[in-house]
């Protein structure tokens, strides 16, 4: 009966279409005000204390902030120059060159479209002009910007870990290897097409350009380092790893780089200046752009866009925690499980279940709100059968990837319809090879559970436990 | 006017929290690592800030359409069901504000007639001190011995925070039913990502033009590069042009500057 009234409630809501977050919230508070003996006053204390008792959940704003700083076209240019230069002289090389700045870029900025939308843009235009097909070239951008939440730092990840409160760090341990292994598997199949079709490659461009490109690309991608360095070494927390990027994001962004804020268009070095004189010149131009900075209209217009997805994401969280201990009061996992595991359902024929029902709820809802939702339930399911919440952490991503690529919400599919001018069928249908792909990729990862647990499991044997 | 200065209050507000977040756990870090000393207060001013950010940005959210929801079905009925099942909807979430508003202050006011206060948290020394002792705890709950911050001033956000979402909401479900908007303005993250493309198309343009004179594409690579490279110029403006493979077909296509970069490359 609770059950009902709860999951039917949230299912008009949402259908009706309440923002997810009200839709979460309003059908928990009436099960408990139906169902319960909890005072209504109790229930606005819990949502107090969902906002402010979780200093793991600040990492979200925060890794939000330093992507709003470097998910730009600048950076993006930068990573995909470093790219071309590394991998661009073998065959197909422009493709896995994209590849390999998807994973990159995606890593930096932590959103998928956002990795499309900036990669996919140059790379699609060049590997055309290049003599690749259009399909080709849209698909392999397409999915390969799916990584961007595979691979940590990752916001579903924290997302994850916020609705079961598995431990943040773990699974960005779990998700390297997932997120390498993903991107090398298409790396191989382009160059098998390459091989295959005689696609164009590029010469090397010289050790010495190799390491121009880098060390200017590096100016982000150091933020990848110190985030997993941090992480993994056990040296700081995600939410104080994360707090520490942003603000490097913003001194590369707005110092470094200088695509936004008071320095922008200004020259590192100008033609025919010293050394002595340009150091000089900067040191004092940075100093006066400091201050400007708080003022600067555009490095606010980042911060507001970040706090806009923020405060999304964190509202939806706080509602969802008050659905959790819905559900955990209620027992309602826990019934469910007893009936499953009544039935006698194997482990692996749950996680079938699993997939089908995550892949469904891809097509039509945000993978953060999925897992809100879904993460509670099946979280206590599967740890009565045995399987480890980290893999099942990483097979929920997984299957997010693959929903940002299934109508009629696949994000990634907008994007990409609107960076080629295509309609959505062409794009489904240049995606749909590199998604059985994905498809064995996903069957791999729930079978494999060593995939996602070996690295995690490594650096415990490195720690000593 | 006034609805535009609010909006920057708003904003700056907003922003304002996110940073001194930001800040907070940064300075923490720092003093951790390079002074090795911590501060108990800074943990829980880095939480509080985090709860009026999100209680004070739900509302802000709903006024500029960053929430996130599911609209394909809504989408597909008819104007005139479309427009009832909006009103719908707008109506449950203004009971759920109301619910939590009264919640709220059933919850506030008992924390006010307890006088709980924060763990970590004093209330400023020159407020502390400007008042008598009497007016202190009657009306603030603030004890003068141990001047900790009351709980009721720190999570009367939960109060604010529904009430401007009620309001937000109410004025949702005026335009509807006046028809200026038809359902909830829902964040869209593809379309968000399109700026990149938009900014991209234009610096691809910009950067061709500034190519086809040698001059500024060579200004352009001196831009970018910092002391090291000065020999490599033909090598750079090939680079700041866009990368694009050298295929026969392009050679022949580009006659302007770039062949001539990419075949003094090949020399």
């Amino acid at each position: 009966m609770t059950i009902a009234a709860l999951f039917l409630t949230l299912l008009v809501c949402i259908l009706i279409g309440m923002p997810i977050a009200i839709a979460l919230g309003f059908s928990s508070m009436v099960t408990i005000l139906f169902f319960s003996n909890d005072s209504i006053a109790s229930i606005a204390l819990k949502m107090y204390e969902a906002t402010s008792e979780h200093y793991t959940l600040l990492a979200i704003p925060f890794f939000i902030l330093s992507s709003a700083f470097l998910s730009t076209g600048g950076v993006a240019r930068r990573i995909i120059d470093f790219a071309v230069d590394s991998v661009g002289h073998i065959r197909g090389g422009l493709a896995m060159a994209s590849v390999l700045a998807c994973m990159l870029f995606a890593a930096v900025s932590g959103s998928s479209p956002a990795t499309v939308a900036a990669i996919g843009s140059i790379c699609i235009v060049g590997m055309v002009r290049a003599g690749y097909p259009e399909s080709f070239a849209a698909g392999v951008i397409t999915n390969a910007g799916t990584l961007g939440i595979l691979i940590p730092p990752s916001i579903v990840m924290l997302v994850y870990s916020a609705a079961t409160e598995v431990s943040a760090s773990r699974m960005f341990m779990a998700g390297l290897i997932p997120g390498l292994m993903m991107g090398s598997i298409l790396m191989l199949a382009i160059y098998i097409i390459a091989r295959y079709k005689k696609l164009p490659s590029k010469p090397f461009p010289g050790i010495k350009q190799l390491f121009r490109s880098g060390f200017i690309a590096m100016g982000g991608l150091a933020l990848i380092f110190i985030v997993l360095g941090a992480i993994y070494g056990g040296v700081a927390s995600p939410t104080e790893a994360a707090a520490v990027a942003a603000i490097y994001a913003y001194l590369i962004a707005v110092f470094g780089y200088r695509d936004i804020g008071p320095l922008k268009g200004v020259e590192w070095r100008k033609a025919k200046e010293s050394l002595m004189q340009a150091l000089s010149r900067n040191i004092l131009l940075m100093g006066l752009a400091f201050p400007k900075s708080t003022t600067d209209k555009e490095v606010r217009r980042v911060i507001l866009d970040g706090a806009k997805v923020s405060i999304m994401l964190l509202f939806i969280i706080a509602n969802a925690m008050l659905f959790a201990h819905v559900l955990t009061t209620e027992r309602i996992p826990h019934i469910i499980a007893e009936t499953i595991i009544g039935w006698g359902l194997e482990p692996w024929s749950f996680l079938i279940i699993v997939n089908i029902l995550l892949l469904l709820a891809g097509n039509f809802m945000e993978p953060s709100a999925i897992i809100l939702i879904m993460a509670p339930i099946l979280f206590p399911i599967a740890t009565q059968l045995g399987i480890d919440p980290i893999h099942l952490g990483i097979i929920m991503v997984v299957n997010m990837e693959i929903g940002m690529l299934t109508p009629p919400v696949g994000l990634n599919l907008f994007v990409t319809a609107g960076i080629t001018g295509k309609s959505m069928g062409w794009v489904i249908k240049a995606c749909l090879p590199w998604l059985s792909l994905l498809l064995i990729f996903l069957m791999l990862i729930t079978y494999v559970p060593q995939i996602s647990l070996a690295f995690p499991e490594y650096i415990d044997k490195l720690n000593g436990y | 006017m006034i609805s535009k200065k609010s909006n920057a209050l708003e904003e700056g507000l907003i922003c304002v929290l996110l940073v001194s977040m930001t800040l907070l756990v940064f300075t923490e870090v720092i003093s951790r690592f390079v002074f090795n000393a911590g501060h108990m207060w800074m943990e829980e001013a880095t939480l509080t800030c985090g709860a009026w950010f999100v209680l004070f940005g739900m509302s802000y959210g709903v006024k500029v359409g960053a929430h996130i929801g599911v609209d394909a079905f809504v989408k597909s009925l008819p104007p005139q069901a479309r427009k009832i099942t909006s009103i719908a909807a707008v109506i449950i979430c203004l009971c759920y504000c109301a619910m939590f508003f009264y919640g709220s202050m059933v919850y506030l006011s008992k924390m006010y007639s307890i006088g709980l206060v924060m763990e970590d948290i004093h209330v400023p020394a020159f407020i502390a001190n400007s008042m008598s002792e009497d007016t202190a705890w009657d009306v603030f709950r603030i004890d003068a011995e141990d001047p900790l911050m009351p709980v009721w001033i720190m999570q009367s956000i939960l109060l604010f925070g529904f009430g401007l979402l009620f309001y937000r909401f109410s004025q949702l479900l005026i335009k509807i039913i006046q028809g200026k908007a038809d359902g909830f303005k829902f964040a869209d993250e593809a379309e968000e990502s399109m700026h990149l493309i938009q900014e991209e198309s234009e610096q691809v343009e910009s950067s061709e033009q500034e190519a086809s004179s040698q001059e500024q594409s060579e200004k352009e690579s001196t831009q970018k590069e910092s002391a090291q490279q000065e020999s490599t110029q033909q090598q750079d403006s090939h680079q700041d042009i866009t990368w694009q493979e050298v295929t026969p077909q392009e050679a022949a296509e580009k006659e302007s500057t770039q062949e001539k970069n990419t075949t003094k490359e090949a020399k």
